[in-house]
């Protein structure tokens, strides 16, 4: 079976992996100041004409921290004006300055990650005194300027206890939705993953019980919205390696888009053999009927899949239906890196 | 009651009765079909100058019929977008049905900023529109 999509129509950018931030389960181990081989402005906004060419009208930016990547707010201008545009950041930079600049760059959503409901959690998962504060109030600053924004909140054992709390911060500071998202074994999350992780039954005690205020949605990628939305994915690294979704960044490696070897993108969507592969979703040896029936996709994600059982096809133990036992407060050796 | 139209401006005119209103693609907004999945994605940017939560960007799904009647709101009159969408649109393709389609479209693609009313009640300059093949 091919792939689904002839072409991209939305695409992840990881513009940077610089953040002043040091979060204890930072998925792409970032540093204050950015890795040597990142690309420049210049070659991102080269990049996002061509991909806005080739049909791409969906851009979501991420990081490291991508208010930190100089020249942002211009490259964020660009694609806002052919394409929809989602910005996920830990919001300590938005001063009233850089909210009015996203609010005129026509940025489409603005995502900001909190790691606690109070300062005491927040502050000990980002390691810097303040942030929680600085967060909620780059939040807030977007939200009162009337830019569509969300709390995002990674599910560890230090954020389960406060989700409720988090999920009336967050439709305080203006907040329309928050996102729950699940723990990855990657970065520095992979490396203290003891510290951080959860069982399959205390992770779907925690989503059972959320309990959202009037007014606020909650999104979340547990049973039964256990998708494998691999056959749509495309994402780009801060060097400018295609990897298929920010969430492969540790598994994949499709090919160079930008700097030296570089091909387009359109040609490694189109080529190349692994990255079909994935988006076609053959061979996936299980999948959760009621998760499939939500959007016909099959077996969840593929990364949570790969990482525990190092097999592409594999069913995803994230779900319920496809557990099969495994511990998920235990990384198997390969996954441990 | 009828939605303010997210342009903006006044809200869209009511397309339910009498001549179907003239309409053509609102500023900035691109069509990218995705005829692998029937559909076609709209992007409607968001306007500077728009009170809080108002000219939101937004990203918008269009069936097969959507997107036909956005097409087919390229600059020519109205009475030449109903022959073309009675003419191209799927079964049933009796006149009266047709119509009616026609009209909830085009209300409903004023109402989320993919159409504007040529002469005038949304903000801006015309803008060509765009379109990029997949
Ligand atoms: S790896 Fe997971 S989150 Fe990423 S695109 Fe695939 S299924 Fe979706």
């Amino acid at each position: 079976m091919p792939p689904a999509l002839l072409s991209p129509p939305k695409i992840s950018l990881g513009v940077t992996e610089a953040c002043p931030l040091r979060c204890r389960h930072c998925y792409a181990d970032c540093d204050a100041a950015p890795k040597p081989a990142e690309l420049g402005i210049d070659a991102w906004m080269a990049l996002a004409d061509r991909l806005i060419a080739d049909g791409v009208i969906q851009f979501y930016f991420e990081g490291g921290e991508p208010l930190l990547k100089p020249g942002f707010p211009a490259l964020l201008a660009r694609c806002a004006r052919d394409a929809m545009t989602l910005l996920r950041t830990h919001g300590t930079l938005i001063d009233d300055a850089m909210a009015d600049a996203l609010r005129a760059a026509g940025v489409g959503r603005v995502l900001v990650d909190l790691m606690g409901a109070c300062a005491g959690t927040h502050d000990a998962a980002t390691g810097v005194p303040g942030s929680f504060a600085a967060s909620c109030a780059g939040l807030r600053r977007c939200a009162e300027r009337g830019i569509a924004t969300d709390a995002l909140v990674i599910l560890t054992r230090q954020t389960a206890p406060e989700l409720n709390d988090l999920l009336r911060l967050a439709a305080g500071l203006g907040a329309e939705r928050v996102g729950v998202l699940r723990l990855y074994p990657l970065g520095r999350a992979k490396r203290r993953w003891d510290e951080l992780a959860l069982s399959l039954e205390e992770q779907m005690a925690a989503i059972r019980g959320l309990d959202p205020p009037p007014g606020l949605s909650v999104m979340q990628s547990w049973h039964p919205y256990d998708r494998n939305c691999c056959w749509q994915a495309a994402a780009i690294d801060a060097t400018g390696r295609a990897i298929g979704c920010m969430y492969l960044r540790e598994y994949a490696d499709f090919g160079r888009v930008a700097g030296e070897g570089a091909v387009p993108f359109l040609d490694i969507w189109r080529h190349q053999p692994a990255y079909r592969r994935l988006r076609a979703g053959t061979g996936i040896e299980r999948a959760c009927g009621d998760c499939a029936g939500n959007d016909g996709s099959r077996g969840g994600c593929r990364a949570s899949a790969y990482a525990f059982h190092g097999r592409w096809t594999a069913p995803d133990p994230f779900d319920e239906a496809l557990n099969d036992g495994i511990d998920l407060r235990v990384l198997p050796g390969h996954a441990r890196g | 009651m009828r939605p303010a139209c997210p342009a903006g401006g006044a809200p869209p005119p009511d397309p339910g009765a009498g001549a179907l209103p003239d309409c053509v693609l609102a500023p900035g907004v691109r069509l990218r079909p995705v005829p692998e999945l029937s559909t076609c994605l709209a992007y409607v940017p968001g306007l500077p100058g728009d009170g809080a939560g108002g000219g939101r960007p937004a990203l918008h799904r269009l069936n097969v019929s959507s997107w036909l009647i956005a097409a087919l709101c390229d600059g020519r009159p109205p009475e030449a977008v109903a022959d073309a969408f009675a003419r191209a649109r799927p079964a049933p393709a009796d006149a009266v049905t047709s119509g009616t389609d026609l009209r909830e479209g085009l209300r409903n693609l004023l109402a989320i900023g993919v159409l504007r009313t040529r002469h005038g009640d949304s903000p801006g300059p015309d803008c060509p529109r765009k379109e990029t093949e997949p």
